[in-house]
């Protein structure tokens, strides 16, 4: 998936913005919720998105997809005489 | 005199070993961050106390995420060839970072008067900001550094990996920023 | 001299940042001492990492200078930051046997003490030092020379790679690990440390400046572990031969990948344990004191790398193990698929099985049972690999060389291992067996009996490899008898006292255990002396022995094809996988092609299937 300079530079605005909103929401979150189950499950929420969109939009998570997808195929492939065979 | 040269087709080319073991690193290091973020509730509760200056936290939070979008701009930047922008938006970073150190400077200031390290949220407190301002620090380090290499070149070349892996270190101390800051500020 | 130079750089470095903390402790009015050493150290590990050589191979780089990097050398190559993957290979190898000798004396010094009931050769402060040293230097042979030593020379080997991924890293996890060993060996005179190997505070927070060196020898170690499994991974699974298919892929390189994982993951739980320990001793935070820490949250930490650490440990031992027995019985590993399934499966539940450490500790009771559960479910995976191993083995014409017999005491010893292992998995039997004797038996029979055994088939395996020499076949044998029985009648015996409740960390006892530690205390001695014939042997096959061929076992796999030891690039034609490693039996499995491959087979990916 290769973007155009100007795409990627719009996505940056895009990605910052919707950080910025659940910035916010995070804030209100904190300050409306007062039982603290609730509130740490939000808060997790919230913080799991967050971190989702940097990872994946900002440090390009899916350059590492194809190796762990690499080796989880290598542990669990089962076909052992395909592997013995010359081919 | 080099002789350790490769005279075999490596299925991968460097960049892509290279962003592997910096991911592979990331991943070490976000562990290590687990532990300090679990050891929190441990030590001190989910309570937070009064006197923690909430306007500091969230313009701390704002800072690191702005900079996040300077050094995605360097790194875009730097892939479409774009040797001036790069260099501005590296500046901006190492400059929002360096102004981030200075808050946790202030805070830690201001902390020191209402929970010292020898109090239970104290201890969290300054553990976390701690590391995660010595990660800070580094990334500033590993930015400056990367700036130094790049700052007379007219075409990123064989520099994309140290842009790259710079700005890449950077966002995960962004990401890091994201969990710690609930867990200092926000809970109850 | 590099390690003049690194010497010299260091002790310029502890007196930079010495220098600094002084400076700062003299502004708040602390005390000084434990401040200097730390932020001292930290300059000193750098100053001592530039010495040896990392300046001229790396640091100058970030400064955008050129770097000088040249692996070659006769036997200084062995002396300085050497990024050739051989090289440190036999540098951590050469470092760990000094430090399991150490180590060892150390054992035999506790033994004598323990042969009577009364106190004989340490004062009780003493005991504990050099029980807790000798715990902290097996740990970290343990982990350092199968993960270290063995992987660093033949994964790339196995696997038909140059190099590792990371030539540098690689170098840099070897150099920081004599720095420890100093430490460790310091602790003596600064007071030593009497809390054991695990650390556990309020004594660890509370032990004299020796406790400080072994904690920062501990994070530092930790570093190289984590690094050294970073750069196995990232390894595996991009430097294989073209044609190395995960299915071809030998059983050595699959658990060294699983061990791995685990040792990048886990041991930053155990850095921060302890830096939380650092922290406390120095900044005066308060983890484990009131108000508000808790002890029990080092436990959980600590245990939460320590208990994975061990199958770093038993993994990578476990692999050499198959490995050996499938060339010397001349038959495919037995289902090599589950083995693999196995390695993962213990990756996975090595993580949620470290709360059976805390049985008696005070945790919340009703975590007991989950992780009673849990850590026999890892029983499964273990025993696949047992059965493996025995499968192997089974109806095949066996060649009893040397390695084979280290590697058959490991099924036999790690049965024991494992199955008195249930007994202290198990909440109502192990809250009587805690902290006796059964327990340090239970972890000599997985670590030494399981591991250690292997390490030495290993060692036999590839010596003519490392060296290009062979090793006395009969010096070899003797060896093997004499540590395999002293070894079990040690340990065997040793459950005794610990059924009926002998504790263990203690210089003396009541006098009824007397017997039963008097025939452990012989047999250790016996066990101690075994070494001696190895010693003798490795030194004098390394330098005088005859001439060992390319491939003196006739195994299939990558690294017996190349000259005896490898050359700087380890293979003059680079290989093109093309079949089982283990196809034995049947002449028409190839595992690799030698020579110019074609330019089309070059541009095809690996993964040929």
């Amino acid at each position: 998936m290769h973007r155009t300079l100007q795409q990627s530079l719009k996505l940056g605005w895009v990605v910052i913005g919707l950080l910025a909103i659940m910035t916010v929401a995070e804030f209100i979150v904190a300050i409306s919720f007062e039982d603290t189950v609730m509130l740490f499950t939000l808060l997790l929420i919230v913080g799991l998105a967050k971190a989702w969109l940097i990872i994946q939009y900002f440090m390009h998570f899916g350059q590492l997809w194809g190796h762990i997808a690499d080796v989880w195929r290598g542990t669990l492939k089962d076909d052992p005489v395909a592997d013995r065979e010359e081919d | 005199m080099t002789i350790h040269v490769p005279n075999v087709n490596h299925r991968f080319d460097p960049l892509t070993i290279n962003r592997l073991g910096l991911w592979l690193f990331l991943v070490s290091d976000a562990s290590f961050f687990i532990a300090l973020l679990s050891s929190r509730v441990f030590v001190s509760g989910t309570s937070t106390p009064d006197e923690i200056n909430q306007v500091l936290g969230l313009s701390l939070t704002v800072l690191l995420l702005l900079s996040s979008l300077t050094a995605y701009r360097a790194e875009v930047a730097a892939e479409n060839n774009d040797m001036s922008h790069m260099k501005n938006m590296l500046l901006a970073t190492m400059g929002m970072g360096i102004l981030f150190v200075f808050g946790v400077g202030y805070e830690w200031y201001e902390a020191l008067q209402h929970f010292p390290p020898s109090t239970g949220f104290g201890t969290v407190l300054f553990t976390l900001t701690g590391v995660h301002v010595t990660h800070v620090a580094t990334g500033i380090l590993t930015l400056g550094f990367v700036y130094f290499r790049v700052r007379k070149i007219e075409t990123i070349g064989d520099n994309l990996f140290a842009v790259e892996g710079a700005v890449k270190w950077w966002h995960f101390v962004d990401v890091a920023w994201v969990f710690i800051y609930p867990t200092l500020y926000l809970l109850k | 001299m590099p390690l003049v130079r690194g010497v010299i750089y260091a002790a310029i470095g502890f007196a930079i940042g010495g220098s600094i903390s002084l400076g700062i402790t003299n502004m708040t009015g602390e005390d000084y001492k434990e401040p200097m050493i730390v932020l001292g150290y930290v300059f000193a590990i750098i100053g001592w990492l530039m010495g040896v050589g990392m300046w001229k191979i790396w640091g100058r780089e970030w400064f955008g200078k050129s770097t000088v990097n040249d692996p070659t050398g006769g036997w200084e190559r062995y002396l300085k930051f050497n990024t050739d993957h051989k090289v440190i290979g036999i540098q951590y190898l050469a470092t760990l046997a000094v430090v399991f000798l150490l180590a060892g004396l150390l054992a035999m010094g506790l033994r004598a003490e323990l042969a009577d009931s009364g106190q004989n050769v340490f004062t009780k402060n003493t005991y504990n030092t050099t029980m807790s040293l000798h715990g902290i230097m097996m740990i970290a042979v343990a982990v350092a020379a199968v993960m270290g030593g063995f992987s660093n020379y033949v994964l790339p080997l196995i696997i038909g790679a140059e190099d590792v991924a990371f030539p540098r890293i690689n170098a840099l996890s070897f150099w920081v690990v004599p720095p420890v060993v100093v430490l460790l060996l310091l602790t003596p005179l600064f007071g030593g440390f009497d809390f054991g190997w695990t650390a556990y505070p309020p004594l660890a927070t509370q032990a004299p400046i020796g406790g400080l060196l072994f904690e920062l020898a501990f994070l530092t170690f930790g570093i190289s572990s984590i690094l050294g499994g970073l750069n196995f991974i990232a390894t595996i699974i991009t430097q294989r031969a073209p044609g190395m298919t995960w299915g071809r892929m030998p059983i050595f390189a699959w658990s060294v990948l699983a061990a791995s994982i685990i040792s990048l993951t886990a041991t930053q739980w155990v850095a921060y344990g302890m830096l939380m320990i650092i922290f406390e001793r120095v900044f005066n935070m308060v983890f484990f004191s009131p108000p508000g820490g808790n002890a029990l949250l080092y436990e959980h930490i600590f245990w939460f790398y320590s208990h994975p650490a061990v199958y770093i440990m038993i993994l990578p031992a476990f692999g050499a193990e198959l490995e050996i027995i499938s060339h010397f019985a001349r038959k495919p590993i037995f289902a090599y698929r589950w083995v693999v399934r196995a390695f993962a499966a213990i990756v996975a539940l090595s993580f949620v099985v470290w709360a059976h450490h805390l049985f008696t500790s005070g945790m919340g009771e009703e975590l007991a049972v989950p992780f009673m559960v849990l850590t026999e479910l890892i029983s499964i995976p273990t025993g696949i690999i047992f059965l493996s191993a025995l499968g192997t083995v089974w109806r095949s014409k066996l060649r009893l060389k040397v390695p084979l017999l280290f590697a058959l005491a490991v099924v036999f010893n790690f049965a024991i291992g494992g199955l008195t292992g249930i007994f202290l998995a198990d909440v109502a039997t192990d809250i009587a067996l805690q902290d006796t004797y059964f327990v340090v038996a239970h972890f000599h029979y997985t670590i030494m009996g399981g591991e250690m055994f292997a390490i030495f088939a290993a060692g036999y395996y590839w010596f003519p490899k490392i060296t290009g020499r062979m090793y006395n076949e009969t010096l070899g044998r003797i060896h093997f008898a004499l540590m395999f029985i002293l070894y079990n009648i040690t340990f065997l015996v040793m459950f005794i006292p610990g059924t009926v409740g002998m504790n263990r960390r203690v210089a003396e006892y009541p006098p009824e255990f007397e017997a039963m530690n008097l025939i452990v205390s012989i047999a250790a001695f016996g066990l101690g002396l075994s070494f001696l014939p190895w010693i003798y042997n490795m030194l004098n096959s390394w330098i005088r022995g005859p001439k060992a061929p390319d491939n003196p076992w006739g195994a299939k796999t990558l690294e017996w094809q190349t000259s005896s030891p490898p050359p700087l690039e380890n293979f003059k034609v680079m290989p093109t996988v093309t079949g089982d490693p283990y196809g034995y039996g049947d002449e028409s499995v190839v595992h690799a092609r030698f020579g110019k491959s074609s330019p089309s087979s070059q541009a095809a990916p690996a993964e040929g299937d």
